[in-house]
C-alpha cells in the first residue's frame, strides 16, 4: 500500500514536470529540459503583448486602448507561427491589446471560444482564421450580433457576407502563376504530377481550381499522377517513391505546399533524378528556399506574411474606429525561382 | 490429416491473403514486381513495422500504446536538433538521445500503467497529447532541417544494394522474436497478458513486466523517430500523426489479440506488409489515397473476423 502511494506520488510529480508546472525530477531531465525552456518562452511571448498594451495605455491615456482578439485555427507549423508573430508585432506598434486564442483545428472549440469572448465583453475587434469554412458560422453570427467588427484572416468562410472584411493571400493567383509557369517552361508539352493538400480544405479547393483552369489551356500537358499527400512530407515522400517506380515519365511535380515538395524532392533525390524532374512548392519556408538555392527544387511561391499581418491589423483598426474598409484585401503572391531567389532571400 | 491441413491453412490465412494481394497487384501493374518497387514497399513499411513490433509486445501484455506516433515526432526533433550539420556533435549523440527520448516516454507510460494503475488507453492517450505538445513547443511548429550527411545516410543509404531501413526492421524483428519466443521474460509477457492474477500468484513480477513492455515500445518508437528524421531529412513536429493506428492495425491484422496473451511478430510483420502493399499498389495504379483508408479498414475487419471464427472453432 505504502509502495503504491509512493509510486503514485512519483507519477504525479512526473506529470507536473511534463506540464512545466514544477522543476523536473532527476531521471527525466533530458526529455524535459528543452520543454521547460520552451514553456517559459511561450509564457514570455504571451505576456509580451498585454505588457506592451499596458505601456501604450499609459501613453495614450486619453484614447481608449483597443482590445482585439485573434481566433486562430492552430499554431502547428512554420507558416502559422510567422503569421501570429506578424499580427502581434503590428498590434504592438499600434498600441492595441491583442489576445491570441487557438482552437487546435476544432471548429466546435472555435465557436465556443468566440461565444465566450463575446460574452466576456471587452472586445473591440476580432480576427478570425477559421478552422473550417462552414463550421464556424454560429461564432460569426455571435460576433455580428454583438456588433464586433470581424475580419477573416488568411482563410475566407462561406458566410463571408456576415463579416466586415477578408484579408489574405490571393489564393487563385498562387495556383495560376505556378501552373502557368510550369506549362510555359515545358513549352506546352510534357508530363506532370500533382500533389494536393487535404481534399475539401478551402485552400486546396481554390488552388486546384486555378490549376485546372490553366491546364485546360494546355491540351498537350499530360497529368500522369494526381493525389493528396495531406500537406505532409512523409506522405508525399512515399507517394512520389511509388510513382517513380512505375517508370512513367514525369517532367515536373507540382506540390501545393513546401512540406510536400520537400518529400517529393527527397524521393527524386534518392532515385538519382535530381534536376531531371522539376519540383515546385508553395509558401517559401526556409528549407524550400535553401533547396531552390542549391537546385534540388525548382521553385516555390512567396507572399509577405509580415504584410498580411499588418494589413489585417490596419484594416481591423480602421473598422473598429468606424472607418469604411474594403470588403477584400488581397496579398499578391510572387513566384520564387532561381532567377530571383537571391533578390528575395539574400544569404 | 485433412483437418490438420485445414487448421494449418487457417492459422496462416493472413500469409495467403498477402500472397493473393501480391499476385493481384502484379497482374494489374507490370511495375509492381520489380526490384525497385519491392524495395519501396519494404522501405515504406519499415518505420511502421518497427513501431508494430513494440506495439505487439505491449498488446500481448493486454495493454495498448497510443503515444508511439507522438514519440516519433519528438525523437525525430531531438535527433534533428543534435544532428544539424553545423552543431558539431558526433553521430552517436543524436542517435542515443533520440532512442533515450523514446525509452523515457515508454518508462513514463509503463510506470503509469504498472504502478499508478492507470488504464493503458488513458495514460498513453495523455502522453500522446503531452508529447505532441512538447514537440510543437520545442520547435515552435517549425521543422528543423539542414541535417548532417551521417544522419541522413542512416535511413537513406543502401548496403549491399538493399536500402538501410530494411536492416533496422530485420534487426528489431529478430530481437523481438528472440525475446518473445526464447526467453523467460517473453513467457512472462504472455502470462501477464493471459491472466494477470495467476501470473502474479506464480511469482512473476507483473509490474516490472509491464514497465519493460512499454519501455520496449518506447524504444521502438524512438528508433522509428530517428529513422523518420533521417528519411524526411528534417525533424518535423507534425510527423507521425496517426502512426499509432497503423501500428495497431498491423498487429491486429497479424492476429495479435487485443485482449492480450496471444499473437506473435511474424503475423505483425505480415500485417505491416499487407498495409504497405495496399498503399503502394494503389499509388502505382494511380488510385486516390482515400480508397487506401477504406480498404485498410476492410482488411482489419476481415482479419479479425477470421480470427474470431478460428478461435470459436477451436
Amino acid at each position: 500500500m505504502k509502495k503504491r502511494v509512493r509510486s503514485l506520488l512519483v507519477i504525479t510529480v512526473m506529470l507536473a514536470g511534463c506540464l512545466g508546472l514544477s522543476a523536473c525530477s532527476g531521471d527525466t531531465k533530458t526529455a524535459e529540459a528543452p520543454t521547460t525552456e520552451a514553456v517559459e518562452e511561450t509564457t514570455v511571448a504571451e505576456e509580451a503583448a498585454p505588457e506592451e498594451g499596458e505601456a501604450s495605455e499609459k501613453e495614450t491615456d486619453t484614447e481608449e486602448t483597443l482590445n482585439f482578439v485573434y481566433f486562430i485555427s492552430h499554431m502547428e507549423n512554420e507558416f502559422q507561427s510567422q503569421l501570429v508573430a506578424a499580427v502581434t508585432e503590428s498590434a504592438e506598434e499600434k498600441g492595441i491589446n491583442l489576445t491570441v486564442i487557438s482552437a487546435d483545428k476544432d471548429p466546435a472549440k472555435q465557436v465556443s471560444q468566440i461565444e465566450n469572448a463575446v460574452a466576456a465583453g471587452n472586445i473591440d475587434g476580432a480576427l478570425l482564421q477559421a478552422t473550417s469554412a462552414d463550421g464556424v458560422t454560429a461564432g460569426v453570427q455571435a460576433l455580428k450580433e454583438a456588433g464586433v467588427p470581424t475580419i477573416t484572416l488568411h482563410e475566407a468562410i462561406t458566410a463571408q457576407e456576415e463579416v466586415t472584411s477578408y484579408v489574405g493571400p490571393d489564393l487563385p493567383t498562387i495556383g495560376l502563376i505556378v501552373m502557368e509557369h510550369v506549362c510555359e517552361e515545358l513549352n506546352g508539352k510534357g508530363d506532370i504530377a500533382i500533389l494536393v493538400g487535404v481534399m475539401g480544405n478551402s485552400v486546396q479547393v481554390s488552388i486546384a481550381e486555378s490549376y485546372d483552369k490553366i491546364l485546360a489551356e494546355y491540351p498537350d500537358i499530360n497529368v500522369v499522377f494526381r493525389d493528396t499527400a495531406n500537406w505532409e512530407t512523409d506522405e508525399a515522400l512515399a507517394k512520389v517513391e511509388n510513382w517513380l517506380s512505375t517508370g512513367k515519365h514525369i517532367d515536373t511535380i507540382v506540390c501545393m505546399n513546401d512540406s510536400m515538395a520537400i518529400g517529393a524532392m527527397q524521393a527524386v533525390n534518392s532515385a538519382g533524378e535530381t534536376g531531371n524532374i522539376k519540383i515546385y512548392g508553395s509558401d517559401a519556408v526556409e528549407q524550400a528556399v535553401a533547396a531552390v538555392k542549391n537546385k534540388e527544387m525548382t521553385g516555390t511561391v512567396y507572399f509577405d506574411v509580415t504584410e498580411e499581418g499588418k494589413a489585417a491589423i490596419d484594416t481591423l483598426y480602421d473598422a473598429a474606429n468606424g472607418v469604411e474598409v474594403e470588403k477584400e484585401v488581397l496579398m499578391p503572391p510572387a513566384l520564387v525561382i532561381e532567377d530571383n531567389i537571391n533578390e528575395l532571400f539574400p544569404d | 490429416m485433412k483437418y490438420k491441413v485445414m487448421a494449418g491453412l487457417k492459422k496462416t490465412s493472413i500469409f495467403w491473403a498477402l500472397l493473393l494481394l501480391v499476385i493481384i497487384m502484379s497482374i494489374l501493374s507490370p511495375s509492381f514486381l520489380t526490384g525497385r518497387n519491392l524495395a519501396n514497399v519494404v522501405k515504406q513499411i519499415s518505420i511502421n513495422g518497427i513501431l508494430a513490433v513494440g506495439m505487439t509486445v505491449v498488446i500481448i501484455t493486454g495493454g495498448i500504446d497510443l503515444s508511439v506516433g507522438s514519440i516519433v515526432s519528438l525523437s525525430s526533433i531531438v535527433a534533428a536538433m543534435f544532428a544539424v550539420a553545423n552543431s558539431g556533435y558526433p553521430l552517436f549523440v543524436p542517435v542515443i538521445l533520440a532512442l533515450s527520448t523514446g525509452v523515457l516516454v515508454g518508462l513514463f507510460n509503463g510506470a503509469g500503467v504498472a504502478y499508478a494503475k492507470f488504464p493503458p488507453f488513458i495514460i498513453t492517450l495523455s502522453s500522446m497529447t503531452i508529447v505532441r505538445g512538447i514537440s510543437l513547443l520545442v520547435t515552435n511548429g517549425i521543422p528543423i532541417f539542414g541535417l548532417s550527411d551521417g544522419l541522413i545516410n542512416l535511413a537513406n543509404g543502401t548496403s549491399l544494394g538493399i536500402p538501410n531501413l530494411i536492416y533496422y526492421l530485420i534487426a528489431v524483428f529478430a530481437a523481438g522474436s528472440f525475446l518473445l519466443n526464447f526467453t523467460v521474460f517473453g513467457r512472462h509477457l504472455y502470462a501477464v497478458g493471459g491472466n494477470e492474477i495467476s501470473a502474479n500468484s506464480s511469482g512473476i513480477h507483473v509490474n516490472f513486466v509491464k514497465l519493460a513492455a512499454y519501455s520496449i515500445s518506447g524504444f521502438c518508437a524512438g528508433l522509428a523517430g530517428l529513422l523518420a528524421a533521417s528519411r524526411i531529412t528534417s525533424g518535423n513536429p507534425t510527423t507521425g500523426e496517426g502512426y499509432e493506428m497503423n501500428a495497431i492495425a498491423a498487429a491486429v491484422i497479424g492476429g495479435v489479440s487485443m485482449s492480450g496473451g496471444k499473437g506473435g511478430l511474424i503475423g505483425t510483420i505480415i500485417g505491416a506488409l499487407l498495409i504497405g502493399v495496399v498503399q503502394n499498389g494503389l499509388d502505382i495504379l494511380g488510385i486516390s489515397a482515400y480508397y487506401q483508408k477504406v480498404i485498410q479498414g476492410l482488411i482489419i475487419m476481415v482479419a479479425v473476423f477470421i480470427d474470431i471464427r478460428n478461435s470459436k472453432n477451436s
